[in-house]
């Protein structure tokens, strides 16, 4: 029991470390007003930088440095002037600060800026009013005038009862949890039908060359899987497609969303034989290295010299003992098969996770990238945990 | 046994001492050999690209008396046009230069980070080699591909950029092999004889550890680099390779829209066929080191 509290509470921690560093990364090396707003956010940016000790104003990328006075104390400006304001005053700021002479009222050497520019901001000659108001707007919006902790304990919260929150582009329709709706069957069912089909070629496979250990059937068909392991699935996809999709017309080159479900089962058979012909191939030569070693055990011995045929031996006593170690990979393999849909899904354009994050990626909608990484993450912890559960329930012995 | 170790095992535990491997322990074979041929050959030709006598891998070479290109592959044309009529030959040799790069820097700099990470975590272990472990497991909790994508859609698409975050992946993998290798070591006699002769740290770890942990490392280098070069392949199909340079994924992304796989399927075939052939052998020559100098665990 202690055991599997452990296992939790690690999981848990795994996730919560996988999501922070996730969000930070979006936050820190992205720019998520950007993102929303487009160019418009940029009339907020830094364009110069003030230095702590003094009142030095810097100019970079050509940027006028006339139109700037350099406050020492609150001044009268000339209209369209600009203001640096130093942290001494009221104002709980940065240096840097630089605000539209309009939002900002000097009474008696007290400087006061109006609402609409936060903190940090900083403004160089003045954006529009409404410019600053889209931006104020969808700062509030997507909490981002908020410090980065909040905004990543608000967004866990959401995240845990579902709510993915709103979308970049688009400003926030559909919300994302709606998209992952939509998406996240296609891609499970491909990699539950890659994972059948992987399955299903590598345990007959794998008995039958580990029926014939060292004989040259046995030695090519080792050969032939370290030929489609070397075989990158991009490359596996594309031969697929040409071969099976264009020459031999034996399947639709793309997926069609709106066909029932059989065609659809039909349409993502190709995707998920290049998900499942190199995970076929890692777990017969697992399975075949074990069947291997338990077909040399006394108790197989015994059966055949009870007089059990060969085929049963193999089928009904050598596999189940083989098995362990194939539950261990199929799970953590997992892992890499997601990694592989995606490319899978991208080349016979089927509309699922995958694509998701490619469309995403290309619009800069960070936040379906974090729910995808998220649900990633999520789906492959849950797999670790569930084939300890299958291993601890076919072998007791891991129960310590 | 800690719970970390625990996760970690679980991870890593994909055992490969097939029956073979021990019998083929102390012989590398004619088709290592073979597989270094070729990895030579095409790393002197990435190399040389541009002084061999090649075409100019962006000219348009079209040629009137072949009709409109694609042009089928010929005796000018060793792999075809694409296109464009840009020789398909040439291009595959200049998108080695790239790929070869990003493979070559992504597990140098994985090896160089995760090697002294793991070492160091593997030497002293206490509360540093927890945290650098779970670290590990943080990194290889992440399916590896999402993780670049992650990176290299926040980050500009440069070939430095995309080699270092290949690279950044390969850290955990490699790490967790310097550390198992180093703590195999760390209590050896040689070491405790080093140790009881007053040797310090940094002398035990370059003089003593080192030199033992760099062996498997190396198999795990030549393993590492087909699994990098293949990931930018990956994100090339995700459109997140590279900007600038063409790179053997670029290359066959290029030719794998449905009307020139029907056309022209040479354009994807040919660098597929190269890329196949230098992932086959890197794979290849990989795994006989592992199994020449007998390495147990990789995590690649």
């Amino acid at each position: 029991m202690n055991y599997w509290l452990q296992r939790i509470g690690m999981s848990v921690l795994l996730l919560l470390s996988v999501s922070a560093l996730t969000f930070g990364a979006m936050n820190v090396l992205g720019d998520p007003l950007f993102n929303i707003l487009g160019p418009v956010a940029r009339t907020k940016d830094v364009r110069g930088t003030a230095q702590t000790d003094g009142y030095a104003y810097q100019a970079s990328k050509g940027n006028p440095t006339a139109g700037l006075v350099v406050l020492d104390e609150a001044d009268e400006l000339a209209s369209g002037q600009a203001l640096l304001v130093s942290t001494d005053d009221e104002l709980p700021l940065r240096t840097d600060t630089i605000a539209p002479l309009d939002s900002v009222t000097v009474e008696g050497g007290l400087v006061s800026i109006a609402d609409t520019v936060s903190p940090g901001d900083s403004v160089v000659n003045g954006p529009e009013p409404e410019q600053l108001f889209k931006v104020a707007q969808a700062e509030q919006e997507f909490h981002l005038d908020k410090p980065l902790p909040e905004r990543y304990a608000r967004w866990l919260a959401d995240f845990v009862t579902g709510d993915m929150g709103p979308q970049f582009s688009k400003t926030g329709e559909p919300p994302v949890t709606d998209l992952i709706k939509e998406r996240l069957p296609r891609s499970v069912m491909l990699l539950v039908m890659a994972q059948i089909l992987a399955t299903a070629i590598a345990i007959p496979w794998s008995l039958w060359s580990a029926s014939k250990a060292n004989n040259i059937v046995d030695k090519l068909s080792t050969f032939s899987t370290f030929l489609i392991i070397a075989l990158p699935n991009f490359a596996l996809g594309v031969i697929l497609k040409y071969v099976f999709a264009i020459k031999l017309s034996w399947f639709p080159q793309t997926f069609n969303a709106s066909d029932p479900l059989l065609s659809q089962v039909w349409q993502m058979f190709l995707p998920a034989l290049t998900i499942a012909l190199p995970a076929a191939a890692v777990y017969q030569r697992l399975l075949r290295t074990d069947l291997i070693t338990t077909l040399q055990e006394d108790f197989i011995l015994m059966a055949r010299s009870k007089g059990v045929s060969r085929r049963n031996v193999l089928f009904r006593h050598a596999l189940r003992p083989s098995l362990f170690s194939f539950v261990t990979v199929f799970g953590i393999n997992t892992g890499a098969l997601i990694g592989g849909s995606l490319i899978a899904e991208t080349i016979f354009r089927v509309p699922g996770l995958g694509s998701a994050v490619v469309e995403a990626v290309a619009t800069e909608d960070f936040p379906i990238v974090l729910a995808i990484v998220m649900i990633i993450a999520t789906a492959f912890v849950l797999v670790n945990v569930v084939v300890d559960v299958v291993y601890s329930l076919i072998d007791p012995r891991v129960r310590r | 046994m800690s719970e970390i170790e625990l996760v970690a095992d679980e991870i890593t535990n994909q055992d490969d001492a097939s029956p073979e491997a021990e019998l083929i322990t102390r012989r590398l074979g004619w088709a290592f050999w073979l597989c270094v041929c070729w990895l030579v050959v095409i790393v002197l030709a990435a190399v040389l690209a541009p002084w061999l006598p090649l075409k100019d891998p962006n000219a348009n070479l079209v040629n009137r008396d072949l009709g409109r290109p694609p042009y089928s592959p010929s005796s000018e044309f060793w792999f075809g046009s694409d296109q464009d009529a840009r020789d398909v030959f040439s291009r595959t040799i200049f998108g080695a230069r790239v790929s070869l790069t990003v493979g070559f820097v992504a597990i140098a700099f994985g090896m160089v980070i995760g090697g002294t990470l793991g070492i160091l975590s593997g030497y002293f272990r206490g509360w540093w080699d927890r945290i650098i472990s779970f670290a590990f497991v943080v990194l290889l909790s992440f399916p590896a591909l999402v993780l670049a994508i992650l990176i290299t859609s926040l980050l500009d698409r440069g070939l430095m950029t995309i080699s270092l975050t290949l690279g950044f992946l390969a850290i955990a993998p490699v790490g967790r092999l310097a550390r198992a290798t180093t703590i195999q070591y760390a209590e050896r006699e040689f070491v405790v004889a080093a140790r009881t002769l007053g040797a310090r740290h940094p002398r035990i770890i370059i003089r003593e550890l080192l030199p033992n942990v760099v062996i498997p490392m190396g198999a795990l280098a030549l393993l590492g680099m087909a699994v990098a070069i293949v990931a930018e392949g990956g994100l090339a199909f995700l459109g997140l390779s590279v900007q600038k340079e063409e790179t053997w994924g670029k290359l066959i992304l290029l030719g794998a829209g449905s009307r020139d796989l029907e056309k022209s399927p040479w354009i994807s075939m040919a660098p597929i066929f190269i890329l196949f052939l230098t992932v086959l052998a890197l794979n290849f020559a990989g795994d006989k080191i592992r199994a020449y100098f007998d390495v147990k665990e990789t995590a690649l």
